[in-house]
């Protein structure tokens, strides 16, 4: 039991209660494409509801998530009281009355500009403004984060901060610089045109601005989940972290390398220059690095613990691991997915197979599978792993836990496969309808009905989690073990880590230098040459009588 | 490895990294590139960082000799909108001059069926019009004689005057007016012909293109007499052909009773 207990519940259950609704949402849009009859559908339900599902899936529950998570590995890995409690509560509040604001708003049908908000697109200025709420919530965690790590390292001088909470306070940075770009974006561009104040756009400015947070975000998200594979999956193995500098040095280049490569997103625009797309995609390639290391080092611990419970031979310790454990099964399942998902990643990466893929459904099946697969099912396997240790019982069904993260993988996979195929026959993203009487298309339309049946299993394996989290919040049994116990202990831990693996100072300015150098001028030319001007466009609003 | 050389080891592969993208993205790449198209260094590398226009693999950028064939000369820039958005001169409680009177009628409630109503429209609407008239892009026997002599600052202040008039129409959609299925056409459209909702641009809250004309309240014949002309090509005034690729697709009933929902008073 933690003091935060009821901090990290309220911030937890937001963000799966968020996640339930979305995931209805989400099934009816991929029923809305297919040839199938859906209901409700129109152009403009269909917008609605993918700004709704967007807005949920990408600001709320991953922010919600990774700040309820790192709240509870700031009190059970450091092994002291949270930092202003207080505060803590208020970025929860902020951050709720902030979702509340801007998902009114697109159900009033007000913002149908999808969750990337791409100017000249306009919405109401509620909506925006309820994102920045969000984003300031979250802010107030990511300072309580870095204040508990450094009260730490002042108590216990010389001692490696534990890796959960390093790889937490290192999200939290990347968090801070990473929502700079968004927050310009939004003070500097489009909420002075949503209220009014301006006429007009600069919508290379804007989708630049936007670019700085698209691709890192992506990794914020990541990071509890790699804090999953890293601390806590060895762990429930029966093993050994394999090796702590190695993560430390995954999430510190997490740090340096997901920041200084947005535009990679906007290969195809005409706004940015070719050196500097070609910079910042060989920066993006870099991510292999961290994504090796981490699968070599999770694969090397498994084995531990696999040979440790009598696994032999070369792959006899596969099959001897405790895949009956939701969070040894969600890694596995996760690395799948990661694996597919990465090798999608590389060619989204290259300049001419971009060309090909761009705006088609390639590119939403890439980050459902990277971001709905890898992540998501590490999320639910945390929450699974860490709630008995916050309600204090540990009862659930094991069965029906293993059920639902097979249905999601397999759900992910069925839904995602058949979207890779048909961005690659040219299917558009973001088209609410097709016509399927139309022969050049009509091929499209059973790889579409297959999605939908995953989609639909999806939404089943979503609604089944929620149901498994109300069973072990209720369940009132055998009292569980203590948070300290889910952490791996490396193999390595004794060691003393050098101290640039043991802070951020240097490689905060390393992000410096790497920003100034990929972002400068291409935010500067916007201010030295003379841009088109582009004006909003905005859904009419009700005339007067 | 002691603390120092962790650091320098650091610093080394991150200027190796960074070096690395710099020299071959900024250099390497717009050099070789841009000398096989015959471009000297210096304009290469300035292509591929951005101070100057054109891409470091095009000797010359391609300029295409066709001429371009637009289906109206209106452009909306942020000026002309302005001026459009500005109240009438004359106020509203005026009339409109005779030679538009005399079919729109003196404040836009047309004096026959043939005519359109031009009361309630947006000042947007009404201006796209009579420009089309003026250039000929939209044809018609007596309009593009009047449009012909009118001064630019003429056509805003009639679009304005005639925008500032009430229009006498309902505020819905009549749906006993028509059969279930022009009703949906209307309300929901057919994604199977890939046709929008009619509402979803002509509606009261649409979010449709700025020059969109409002419909309810409009004359039942000039209805059916556009849809046809959209239909058969005759008008081909409307961007991307968006009205000729939907009217194509209608058949003669539904432009009927599409004709009648939307001219219920």
């Amino acid at each position: 039991m933690t003091h935060a207990r009821r901090l990290v519940l309220a911030h937890l259950w937001l963000s799966f209660a968020a996640f339930a609704v979305a995931a209805v949402l989400g099934f009816w849009q991929m029923w809305a494409r297919s040839p199938l009859p859906a209901p409700f559908l129109t152009a403009e339900s269909y917008f609605t509801s993918v700004t709704a599902h967007g807005t949920t899936m990408a600001y709320l529950m991953p922010t919600l998530f990774a700040m309820g998570f790192g709240y509870y590995i700031a009190e059970t890995s450091l092994e002291q009281p949270l930092p202003g409690p207080r505060w803590a509560w208020l970025g929860f509040w902020v951050a709720l009355v902030g979702y509340l604001l801007a998902a009114g708003i697109v159900f009033a049908g007000r913002a149908t500009v999808l969750y990337t908000f791409y100017p000249p697109l306009t919405a109401s200025p509620i909506y925006y403004g309820g994102l920045v709420l969000v984003v300031i919530g979250s802010w107030i965690w990511c300072v309580l984060m870095i204040v508990a790590m450094g009260r730490w390292k002042r108590a216990n001088p010389g001692r490696p901060v534990p890796l959960a909470m390093f790889a937490t306070t290192a999200n939290a940075i990347l968090w801070l610089w990473t929502s700079v770009g968004v927050a310009a974006e939004l003070l500097f561009q489009v909420l002075p045109v949503a209220l009014g104040w301006r006429a007009e756009y600069d919508v290379g400015l804007a989708r630049t601005l936007f670019s700085w947070t698209l691709h890192a975000i992506v990794y914020f998200w990541l990071i509890p989940a790699y804090i999953g594979f890293y601390c806590l999956a060895p762990k429930a193995a029966g093993g050994r972290l394999y090796s702590e500098k190695m993560g430390r040095l995954s999430f510190i280049l997490f740090l340096l390398y997901s920041l200084p490569v947005g535009i990679h997103h906007l290969l195809m625009d005409p706004e940015q220059s070719y050196a500097f797309k070609f910079l910042q995609v060989s920066l993006t390639a870099l991510v292999v690095v961290p994504t090796l290391l981490t699968i070599f080092t999770i694969s090397a611990s498994l084995e531990i613990a696999g040979r440790l419970r009598g696994g032999r031979g070369l792959f006899g310790w596969i099959g001897a691991l405790p895949w009956d454990r939701p969070i040894v099964l969600a890694t596995g399942l996760a690395f799948v997915m990661l694996g597919l998902g990465g090798l999608g990643g590389v060619v989204n990466m290259g300049y001419g197979m971009n060309a090909m893929v761009h705006n088609t459904s390639w590119i939403t099946a890439h980050f459902h599978l990277i971001f709905g697969g890898t992540t998501v099912i590490m999320y639910f396997a945390i929450a699974y792993t860490i709630w008995p240790t916050l309600t204090g019982s540990d009862v659930g069904s094991k069965t029906l836990e293993r059920v639902q993260i097979w249905s999601w993988f397999g759900g992910m996979m069925i839904m995602t496969l058949p979207w890779h195929y048909l961005g690659l026959l040219g299917q558009w993203r973001r088209v609410a309808t097709f016509d399927y009487s139309n022969p050049i298309i009509a091929r499209w339309g059973p790889w579409v009905d297959v999605s939908v049946v995953g989609g639909a299993v999806l939404l089943a394996s979503a609604l089944l989690f929620v149901v498994n989290l109300v069973r072990l919040h209720r369940s009132r049994s055998a009292a569980a073990e203590a948070p300290q116990q889910l952490y791996a202990i490396a193999v390595d831990s004794r060691e003393r880590v050098p101290s640039i693996l043991n802070g951020f100072a240097l490689w905060n300015a390393f992000v410096l230098v790497l920003m100034l150098v990929a972002y400068g001028y291409p935010i500067a030319q916007f201010f030295i040459m003379k841009p088109p001007l582009a004006l909003p466009h905005m859904m009419k609003l009700p005339v007067g009588p | 490895m002691n603390e120092r050389s962790w650091r320098v080891w650091a610093a080394a592969v991150f200027i190796l990294a960074l070096g690395f993208s710099l020299i071959v993205g900024f250099v390497v790449l717009p050099v070789l590139q841009g000398k096989s198209v015959g471009l000297n260094a210096v304009t290469a590398m300035r292509r591929a960082i951005g101070l100057s226009p054109g891409s470091p693999v095009l000797g010359r950028q391609p300029v295409s000799r066709e001429k371009a064939q637009p289906t109206s000369l209106v452009a909306w820039t942020p000026g002309l909108l302005h001026t459009l958005s500005e109240p009438a001169r004359v106020d509203a409680g005026g009339e409109a001059t005779s030679s538009c009177a005399a079919c729109h009628g003196a404040r836009g409630i047309a004096t026959g069926p043939d005519y359109p109503n031009l009361a309630g429209q947006s000042p947007e609407a009404i201006y796209k019009e009579l420009r089309d008239f003026q250039s000929g892009h939209r044809t018609n026997p007596i309009m593009n004689t009047m449009a012909q002599p009118l001064s630019e600052r003429q056509m805003i202040d009639d679009a304005r005057q005639f925008a500032s008039y009430p229009r006498h129409a309902a505020e819905s959609v009549k749906t006993e007016l028509a059969g279930a299925d022009v009703v949906r056409l209307a309300l929901r459209g057919d994604p199977a012909r890939q046709l929008p909702p009619c509402n979803a641009c002509h509606g009261n809250y649409s979010g449709g293109p700025i020059d969109v004309p409002a419909l309810f309240g409009q004359s039942e014949k000039y209805l059916v007499a556009q849809l046809h002309a959209f239909k058969t090509g005759e008008r081909k005034n409307d961007i991307y052909a968006r009205m000729r690729n939907i009217a194509a697709v209608l058949t003669d009933q539904e432009i009927d009773g599409l004709a009648r929902i939307y001219s219920a008073r």
